[in-house]
């Protein structure tokens, strides 16, 4: 069981092969990757948040209070974010695992949020129920939250959902570090199936490379 | 129970020997707890529990207020007191 540990996101050799078995991928998978972009490609501004999907289930799951989400918000410093990113899981209890994952993103200039899905906004009702939580967590007054649906690439197949996840959440943080200037293609075009294909063979070089540096 | 006291009678030595309870609740609402040292590794705890649960240690994520606790983190690293809390979740998957 070998695992690897890159700044606080942990991969063990079996969620490293998600990526190039072209499986579903897990939490810890997607959060690997998040942590990447969070340090290699926006350098760590710390306005920034790519939330760990064990913690959104958390959040959702185990903060039973305000007091609990009052800690988690601390913990997190979520009031110095301008920009979150949650990738939202359609696992509804814990006696499920999921079936889909989509991004959640919340712009604190316009306390507004933005949803990416690549299958037909199916996990839709579950970003609403992060965003309550969310908007909770971060003291906001109580309101009818509106959710914008910007166009998402589709996947054209049963298991790229979460790469979807990755590589979209790349492309916008990207775009906010550098002030929309990069990347230049636009999001259908920067998220293909090709880039999919090309990350998910990629990533245990990736990966090794990082945990060298 | 005496131990307890001469602990902290001894000053410096009582740290190390001084356990404390954590609580570890997991997505049910279900919590279990463990006594632990200062200075016992986590992942002691983190498979421990998973064993108790049945579950792969693999599959278990450990959090504390929003962050990931690592393996090698320690109670005392994390400023655990007695009867703290973290939290357990579940592994998460999805594909289409």
């Amino acid at each position: 069981m070998v695992m690897v540990l890159y700044h606080d996101a942990q991969l063990y050799d079996q969620d490293l092969k998600l990526f190039t078995q072209n499986a579903w991928l897990n939490d810890a998978a997607i959060n690997f990757y998040l942590t990447m972009i969070y340090h290699e490609m926006v350098h760590g501004r710390d306005d920034v948040l790519l939330m760990d999907p064990a913690v959104v289930s958390c959040m959702m799951l185990q903060c039973d209070d305000e007091e609990d989400l009052l800690d988690l918000a601390h913990g997190l410093q979520l009031q110095f974010k301008k920009m979150i990113l949650l990738p939202v899981n359609d696992r509804e209890n814990f006696d499920s695992q999921g079936s889909h994952w989509a991004l959640l993103v919340y712009h604190q200039q316009t306390k507004s949020y933005k949803f990416y899905d690549s299958s037909n906004n199916h996990n839709l009702q579950s970003a609403r129920e992060v965003a309550q939580v969310l908007d909770k967590a971060l003291g906001t007054k109580s309101r009818h939250i509106e959710i914008e649906c910007p166009a998402c690439p589709q996947q054209r197949n049963g298991v790229d959902c979460g790469m979807y996840v990755c590589l979209i959440a790349e492309w916008l943080s990207i775009r906010y570090a550098t002030n929309d200037q990069s990347p230049v293609e636009t999001l259908e075009n920067y998220v293909s199936p090709q880039k999919i294909r090309h990350v998910r063979k990629a990533m245990p070089n990736i990966v090794a490379s990082l945990i060298t540096t | 129970m005496s131990d307890n006291e001469d602990k902290v009678a001894t000053g410096e030595g009582e740290e190390k020997k001084q356990t404390i309870t954590i609580r570890v609740k997991d997505q049910s609402g279900e919590e279990t707890f463990f006594k632990v040292k200062p200075h016992t590794k986590m992942e002691k705890i983190f498979s421990a529990y998973a064993q108790r649960k049945g579950v792969p240690v693999t599959a278990l994520r450990f959090l504390l207020d929003g962050t990931r606790i690592a393996a090698d983190q320690t109670p005392k690293m994390l400023e655990l007191e007695d009867q703290d809390q973290i939290d357990c979740a579940l592994e998460q998957v999805g594909g289409w």
